[in-house]
Parts: C-alpha cells; structure tokens; sequence
C-alpha cells in the first residue's frame, strides 16, 4: 500500500520570545495508508495542530522529512482538504458560494464543479440549504459546509484539526456518522486530530497517543472494531476496552 | 433605512416633531423673541420656497462639493488603506503623515487654500476631501486586518495569491467597516464644504448662512441650514441603500 503521508523522525521548535529554543515536536515518525482513517488523539498543547500544518505545508518542520503522495512538502499543496475547529465559513458566501471556494483559488472549471458541490452537500446532508448564508445555519450545518469545502478539489488528504471540537455531544456524535459516511463514500485518506478518546477510537482505523509538550508518538493502535461503523459500536465491550486502553496510553489510568 | 413596514413604529417621533414646531410657532410670538433671532417655523417655510433665492444653484453647488470631496476621500482612502495593509513599508512611510493629516486643524488652513488654489470650487472640495478621508482609511485598514488568521491558512492552504486573499477574503470581510467609514465620512463632507464656504464662497448654501447673518436674514440662515441637512440625509441613505444591495448577507449588524 502506498503511504499519503509519511513523517520521519520530524521535530518542530519554536522560539520563544526569550530568544529559548521550544521543542514542541520531537521524534514523530508515522505513516498513513491510502484509505485510511487516522486519528491523533493527545492533550492540549501537544502539538497536534503544529503536526497538521507542517503535512499541509503551512509551516515548515526544524528537522526531519515530511512526505505527502510522495513528495516532501515545502509548500502548501494543493491535493489536501483541510477542516478546523472553526467552520471558517464566509459570512457573505452561500453554502454553495462557500464550497465552491477552493475551486475558485484553484482557477478550475466552475460549471463543472457546481455539480459535484451540489452532490457533495447532498452526501452531507445538506441538500436544499445550497442558498442560506452561513448565519443561517446551525453549527454542525456550517462544519458540515466545511466538510464538503474540504472535499470539493478532490484532494487525496483530508486534514481534520478538531473539527467536532465546538460542537455539543448529540451534535457531535451526528457529526461522527456523517463524516464515516463521507469517507465510505469517497475512500479519502484522513488524518483527524481530537482530544476526545471516544471520539478517536470511533472514527479511526488507528489510534496515534501523542505525548505532551514536545509531543512525540507515544503509541500507535489499531482499532480493530467492525466496519461501517454505526452508533452500536459504543454500546460493544471492545470499544470500551479500546478507549481504556487509550486512557491508559494517555496515563490517565495510575 | 427603513422599511415600509417599520415606519409605523415611528409615528411617536413624527409627532414629537410637530408638537415641537406648533409650539415653536405660538410660543415665539408670546415671548416675544424677535423675528431676527429666532424666525418662526412658518418665515423658514417661506424661506425655503422663496423663489428670489437661486435655491436649485445654491443646493447644486454645495451638493457637488460634498459629492466630490467625499468621492475623492473614498477613493484616495480605501486605496491608502489597501496599501497600509499590505506592506508594512508603505504603513511606515504614509502613516505619519495620515495622523498629521488628520491632527492639523484643517478649517484653520482654510484661508491658506483658498489662496492658494484661487477663489472658485476647488479650496472647498479639497478642505471636504481633508476633513472626510480620514476614518475611510481607519476603517478599512481596520476591516482589511481583520481577516481570522485561520482563513488566511485555509486560502494559502490551497495556495491562494496575496492577491486572491485580499480579492475574495479580506475585501469582502470589511465590507461592513468600509460602510461605518462611509457614513461618518459623509457625514463630516457635509460640515467640510459647509465650513469652507463660511470661509470664502461665492455660493452655497454655507455662502448663504453667512450672507443671512451679516443681513440680519435669520430665516435664510435657517433655511439654508435645512436645506444642508436635507443634503446630508440624502448622501446617508444613499450610502445605507448601497451597503443593503452590496451586503445582501448582513442582517441585524447595521444600525439604521
């Protein structure tokens, strides 16, 4: 299998106003398969969204290799998708306006494209809110928006720094179904970074645990629960003992 | 502006109004305040419509005044403020002279304008364009910086040109900053060219008030200053009817 991204020994400082040398990532080696769905769980400050930007080409690592489809990453690149926390939306924007963006920046053909938002909203469920702002949608609408933005280019990577992370539980878990729906569908690769244990070992073929400050990979579990995922699986003894085991990775079992 | 529907809500207001002016018209007489000092409602109603004052010249005079030096404020200010933003060079380079621009006391160089560019239209649309351009650039450097860094990210993300992040992201989010800068701009155009004709016109309706005063034609005086409020709510809605088609998005943030 081919690997969409591949780090190698990655490290990332900072410096600090002080003129001190940070390290916020040391050590990150990890290898993500085509088609799988990645998920980075670790505690606040570890790094993870410093781990996204550098596989996105917003920002550069100190040392250490980053390859995405192959190709080490200097830049942003274009054959990646990105999610935040934040929706990010475009308050002047329809939703349709909204995910038609990247295709805009992209100089690619629009009237083509039109038609792939319209069944990109359809698959996240949003068919029939082509034309509301923004501000007219609830929160797990608008990241649903984002969802399909990501998705419009077709890139091979999807990116996701916390996305449910602003969303309350019911809404969360809605949000869980629909991207496992998307990522069925459309066999992308996804890295997804969370603080929720739950949530991580839900959505993901794997478990990434990232230490704290400098985040380093502490362990790599594979979550070896049935596919397609509904919302029975919370209810089963193995998820249970995969989110303690993550707990305990996490070292918030003594 | 308002809607239709809402100016029923404002039946309150407009008796106020016409409470106030009744009163204004029987109380005047009875206190004895001189015609002079304190004309009646009915003398300035008169005084509009008088048609031994050139009415339409006067208004279209100063109205092109405002026009003028408020356009080259929007203009001169939004491009200023564009600039600012995207290079921190031009900011060192233009911003002193920006804040000293709007710190000297431009009314009392007036005079100087007049002497300079000569006795015509010209000193009173560039003491408008002064005294107007400022909160242009103040509000849409402000409204071009004020891009979520995040969006900035996703748009370079997809390796998007300052350009395009300028053009599809940071233009559009100050849309509603650039639209306050026009209406207290407009606003200040109104006094801008009423001032400077105070100064040295030869028509206007700010030439007017002064011309009143030194004959004793309080009722002129008081009819031309309506006549330059007219003006001003008529460049203040116009800019409201412009920021409702252009920001058809925004519902709740303006304050009409």
């Amino acid at each position: 299998m081919n690997s969409v991204i591949l780090l190698r020994d990655l490290a990332k400082d900072y410096q600090s106003v002080e003129g001190i040398t940070v390290p916020a990532l040391q050590n990150i080696t990890l290898a993500v398969q085509q088609g799988e769905f990645a998920v980075i769980v670790g505690p606040s400050g570890c790094g993870k969204s410093t781990l996204l930007r550098i596989i996105a080409g917003l920002d550069r690592q100190t040392t250490g290799e980053a390859k995405v489809s192959g190709k080490e990453v200097s830049r942003p690149i274009s054959d990646v998708g990105i999610v935040f926390q934040d929706p990010l939306l475009m308050a002047w924007r329809t939703t349709i306006g909204n995910v038609m963006l990247p295709v805009e920046i992209l100089r690619l053909d629009r009237s083509r494209y039109r038609s792939r938002a319209l069944d990109l909203l359809k698959l996240v469920g949003l068919a029939g809110f082509e034309n509301r702002y923004p501000q007219e949608l609830s929160g797990g609408m608008q990241q649903r928006v984002a969802i399909a933005r990501a998705l419009i280019h077709d890139p091979s990577l999807l990116l996701m720094d916390e996305p449910f992370g602003a969303l309350d539980e019911i809404t969360r878990e809605q949000m869980a179904l629909v991207l496992l729906h998307v990522w069925e569908e459309t066999g992308k690769t996804v890295l997804f970074v969370t603080h929720s244990i739950a949530e991580a070992v839900f959505l993901g073929d794997r478990v990434v645990v990232l230490s704290p400050r400098p985040g380093t990979v502490r362990e790599n579990t594979a979550v070896d629960l049935p596919r397609p995922r509904t919302g029975q699986i919370r209810g089963l003894q193995k998820y249970t003992e995969y989110c303690q085991i993550i707990r305990e990775r996490l070292g918030l079992i003594a | 502006m308002l809607g239709s529907r809402n100016l029923a809500g404002y039946t309150p207001a407009v008796l106020v109004f016409i409470v106030l002016v009744a009163a204004w018209e029987i109380l005047a007489p009875v206190l004895g305040i001189p015609d002079i000092i304190l004309p009646v409602p009915t003398h300035i109603g008169a005084a509009l419509l008088d048609p031994g004052v050139n009415w339409p010249r006067h208004i279209g005079i100063t109205a092109f005044e405002i026009a003028a030096g408020f356009a080259s404020a929007v203009v001169f200010g939004i491009a200023l403020a564009v600039g600012i933003v995207i290079s921190p060079w031009l900011r060192r380079l233009l911003m002193p002279y920006v804040l000293l621009a709007q710190i000297i006391p431009k009314i009392a160089f007036a005079p100087i304008f007049f002497l300079v560019l000569g006795y015509n239209l010209l000193p009173t649309i560039v003491i408008t364009f002064l005294v107007a351009f400022f909160p242009m650039i103040v509000d849409t450097a402000a409204g071009l910086s004020s891009l979520d860094p995040r969006m900035e990210d996703l748009l370079r993300s997809l390796q998007a040109s300052r350009w395009d992040i300028l053009r599809k992201a940071r233009f559009p989010k100050s849309m509603p900053f650039i639209f306050s800068g026009l209406k207290v701009s407009s606003t200040l155009a109104v006094i801008g060219a009423s001032v400077a004709e105070f100064i040295s016109a030869k028509a206007g309706l700010g030439f007017l008030i002064i011309n009143a005063q030194v004959t004793f034609n309080a009722s002129l005086a008081f009819a031309a200053a309506i006549y330059l409020i007219l003006l001003g709510i008529v460049f203040y809605a116009a800019i409201d009817v412009a920021q409702r088609l252009a920001m058809p998005w925004d519902k709740g943030t303006r304050i009409s």
